[in-house]
């Protein structure tokens, strides 16, 4: 390596540390997921909410089975903060009330990619909350809709 | 140096350790389950703001997406000033701010957990929902601090109760650590005292805890077995096995505390010694085990015969003692006859019927003595005069004859002697005349008294044939004697050995198996040892013992007549008996040089013995002259001053030498 070329490297660093970021950089997409071959529709903020509540949502004749993400806890706090609009206890609290409540099942909750993936797929009309890269890397999914856009320290 | 020491021993108690414990285990669980309970109680409170943070921020967003922007702005502000919102941003679409109420210190970067960029502030970024929201976004920041402030707060009240767990459990650690050692330090206490040898403190230790109560009580059963066992320990010290009864010690000790109340308050009180007449001659012929359920019988008799306040020992042997308190000179002879006449009663023992007589000495305090040795020995002493004289018991009397006195008094310290080793033998040489050479020796007994000094043969060998001493004071002679003829011989000095045997020494069963054992168990050769019996002698021993002299030629231990001519035996037993040698009395050897009829009988003595094949020893032999005649007169041996005196068998061997030389 000559030394022109050292400087080089030094200077496109410098450049690159000193630079402001542009505002695209750093940004995740909060996404809506669902098997590649359901047709889940998109749905509203109130549709998403009451689903993850426990609350039955049924949109375009497709019955919406919304499934946990419990394997990012990053991801998890910008569900609750941006769809949910509580903490976590108190989500887990209003879950289980209205599982007792409203007497249905519990939301199946999922700790790996592969598994929820796994679920996706074998459940018609089953939904979950991902990153957007995630969904683009896991075949035989989609993404619905966005639900969030945002930088995420 | 001992400040650290006192420290160190206080560490190693037991309160210290439990204390220590206790703490240890408690610096481990505190932290786990303070800390664990003020971390949950700190994540809750950080929960309870977020919680509280996005549901007043959704409500806000769907207000301001409802209501009109000039009403949005008095909104905002309201929230400003109600405290927990530090600021409200609505920006549009493009991040333009359009609406503001409070002061944004910073950038907005939004938080999506309790202090995540660690600025105090929670920003929080929601769309505005509804109708009206066209793309706005309500941008938020929420006040940390009033949390924080609650956490801070929990974590001081958390460690507070802490600290006080901590100083309540070291407090009540030291309380119930210092109630269960005080029945340890009992214990500890308990236990050196009876190491001391205090063992009648009753071990009284009270504890709430089982294992403690357990070693108290397995210490104090320790300590009564020790009680027990010195009682017995005691009993045993102070009691004859054999009988049970007090034993010489105790009878002592009993006998010095009479002395000493009885000079607190002056009262008469008696001593008696009893000795049993037939009791050796019993346990020889018998057995040991016959003599032994007889001292037992004569126990229980004697005791029988006493009130309780007396007391009953046994001294040794076949002796006992009384002490009878209370009893004068006008009471005693009566309880004395009493005693004689309780033992007079023949003893069935083991099918047998034995008769049994007791001599009793009384002495009687303070006629008779002031001391205990002076009453027990003048008792003694009048016990040797009740059994010299046959007449059952004796009262101490000062005022007999004092050789007498001495007499009986030797006597009593002559069994004493017998069995301290106080007697010596000494010999004295005997002359060949023929060869003109030493050829033997006479055993002749001695005793050093430790007080006395020297006592002659003659003031205490007829008292021992009186009282049955003689036997043992024979055999201890003969067994020294045979001893030291040996050790001669194996000098280079083949003397021959005569031992004066009693006739007395002859009475009683056994007498001749312990002579002949003794004999044999020397090993000298026959014919080396020669036993004298005196002519007066010979007329004492009864016939049927007389014929069982011959058992003596049988171990090649021919008999010598001693003072031959001075009493009145029949020629008759020079015949019977296997007799080697007379010996002419002194009296006749020493008057003979002045007396023409006293060298008669020598001559004619010499004359008898030569016819009959036995040799003649003259006896007395003091001066050159004495000497020649005796040679003259046939004699074959001579003995006395001038041919040597008697001489410890020491002094023997080197006067020898110096004679050969």
């Amino acid at each position: 390596m000559t030394v022109r070329r050292l400087v080089l490297v030094l200077c496109c660093l410098l450049a690159t540390a000193l630079l402001p970021a542009s505002p695209q950089q750093g940004e995740r997409r909060l996404v809506l997921a669902a098997g590649a071959t359901t047709t889940v529709p998109p749905l509203t903020l109130g549709e998403l909410r009451r689903a993850y509540l426990g609350m039955p949502v049924e949109k375009d004749g497709v019955r919406i089975v919304p499934l946990l993400n419990a394997g990012d806890p990053v991801l998890y706090q910008v569900f609750l903060q941006k769809i949910m609009f509580m903490s976590a206890p108190a989500y887990e609290r209003r879950r289980l009330s209205g599982t007792l409540q409203g007497g249905g099942q519990r939301l199946r909750e999922y700790e790996t990619p592969g598994g929820l993936a796994a679920a996706l797929l074998a459940t018609p009309g089953a939904v979950t909350y991902m990153w957007a890269e995630t969904v683009q890397a896991t075949p035989g999914l989609r993404e619905v809709q966005t639900l969030w856009r945002g930088r995420v320290e | 140096m001992a400040r650290p020491r006192r420290v160190a021993t206080v560490l190693r108690g037991f309160t210290a350790r439990l204390l220590l414990g206790v703490l240890a285990i408690h610096a481990v669980l505190l932290p786990l389950l303070f800390g664990g309970v003020l971390y949950l109680v700190e994540r809750t409170y950080q929960d309870q703001f977020v919680d509280h943070v996005r549901s007043d921020a959704h409500l806000l967003a769907v207000l301001a997406g409802q209501v009109e922007r000039r009403w949005l702005q008095g909104v905002m502000e309201e929230l400003v000033l109600s405290g927990h919102v530090l600021f409200v941003r609505l920006v549009d679409a493009s991040g333009r701010v359009v609406a503001a109420a409070g002061e944004q210190d910073g950038p907005f970067r939004e938080d999506f957990f309790f202090g995540q960029h660690g600025d105090g502030v929670y920003h929080i970024e929601l769309p505005l929902l509804g109708g009206e929201a066209g793309g706005r976004r309500l941008r938020l920041g929420y006040d940390e601090a009033p949390a924080r402030a609650q956490i801070a707060r929990a974590w001081r009240r958390g460690l507070g109760l802490a600290a006080a767990y901590v100083f309540l459990t070291v407090v009540l650690v030291a309380f119930w650590g210092r109630r269960m050692s005080r029945p340890l330090l009992r214990l500890r206490q308990a236990s050196r005292s009876i190491a001391r040898g205090r063992f009648d403190e009753s071990l009284d230790v009270e504890s709430s805890l089982a294992e403690i109560r357990s070693l108290a009580e397995d210490l104090d059963h320790m300590r009564r077995e020790l009680v027990s066992q010195a009682r017995h320990l005691e009993h045993l010290a102070m009691h004859d096995p054999l009988t049970g009864l007090p034993n010489r010690a105790l009878f002592r000790d009993r006998l010095r505390q009479a002395l000493q109340a009885s000079r607190r308050r002056p009262a008469p009180f008696a001593v008696f010694i009893i000795d049993l007449d037939r009791f050796k001659e019993i346990n020889d012929t018998l057995g040991h085990n016959t003599g032994d359920r007889l001292l037992q019988q004569v126990a229980s008799r004697l005791a029988a015969q006493v009130r309780d306040a007396d007391t009953v020992a046994r001294l040794g042997g076949d002796e006992f003692a009384l002490l009878l308190p209370s009893l004068g000179r006008e009471h005693a002879p009566a309880v004395a006859r009493k005693i004689v006449d309780a033992l007079a009663v023949p003893c069935r023992v083991e099918g047998r019927v034995l008769e049994v007589g007791a001599s009793v000495g009384v002495a009687l305090h303070p006629e008779h003595g002031a001391s205990a040795s002076d009453l027990m020995r003048r008792a003694d002493v009048a016990m040797y005069a009740a059994k010299r004289d046959g007449c059952g018991f004796a009262l101490y009397d000062p005022d007999l004859d004092r050789h007498s006195l001495q007499q009986l008094t030797l006597t009593s310290e002559l069994r004493r002697a017998i069995e301290r080793g106080e007697l010596v033998v000494h010999y004295q040489p005997q002359l060949d005349l023929a060869r003109g050479r030493i050829s033997g020796v006479e055993a002749l007994v001695r005793w050093q008294h430790p007080e006395h000094g020297p006592i002659p043969p003659d003031d205490f060998i007829p008292a021992a044939e009186q009282t049955g001493l003689i036997a043992p004071l024979t055999e201890a002679v003969l067994a020294a004697a045979v001893r030291d003829c040996r050790a001669w011989r194996e000098a280079g000095h083949p003397l021959r050995l005569a031992v004066n045997l009693s006739a007395y020494s002859l009475r009683g069963d056994g007498a001749f198996e312990r002579l002949g054992a003794i004999i044999r168990a020397g090993g000298l050769p026959r014919g080396t040892l020669v036993l004298e019996l005196t002519e007066s002698a010979l007329l004492g021993i009864p016939l049927r013992v007389m014929e069982k002299l011959a058992f003596f030629e049988h171990l090649g231990v021919p008999i010598s007549i001693d003072d031959f001519g001075s009493g009145y035996s029949p020629l008759m037993y020079l015949k019977r008996l296997p007799v080697c040698e007379l010996k002419i009395g002194k009296s006749f050897v020493m008057e003979m040089a002045r007396d023409d009829s006293d060298a008669a009988i020598v001559r004619g003595v010499a004359g008898l013995a030569h016819t009959l094949g036995l040799t003649v020893v003259a006896e007395g032999v003091e001066d050159a002259r004495t000497l020649e005649m005796v040679r003259a007169l046939g004699c074959d041996t001579a003995q006395g001053y001038h041919v040597g005196r008697p001489m410890p068998a020491g002094e023997l061997l080197s006067w020898l030498r110096d004679r050969a030389g």
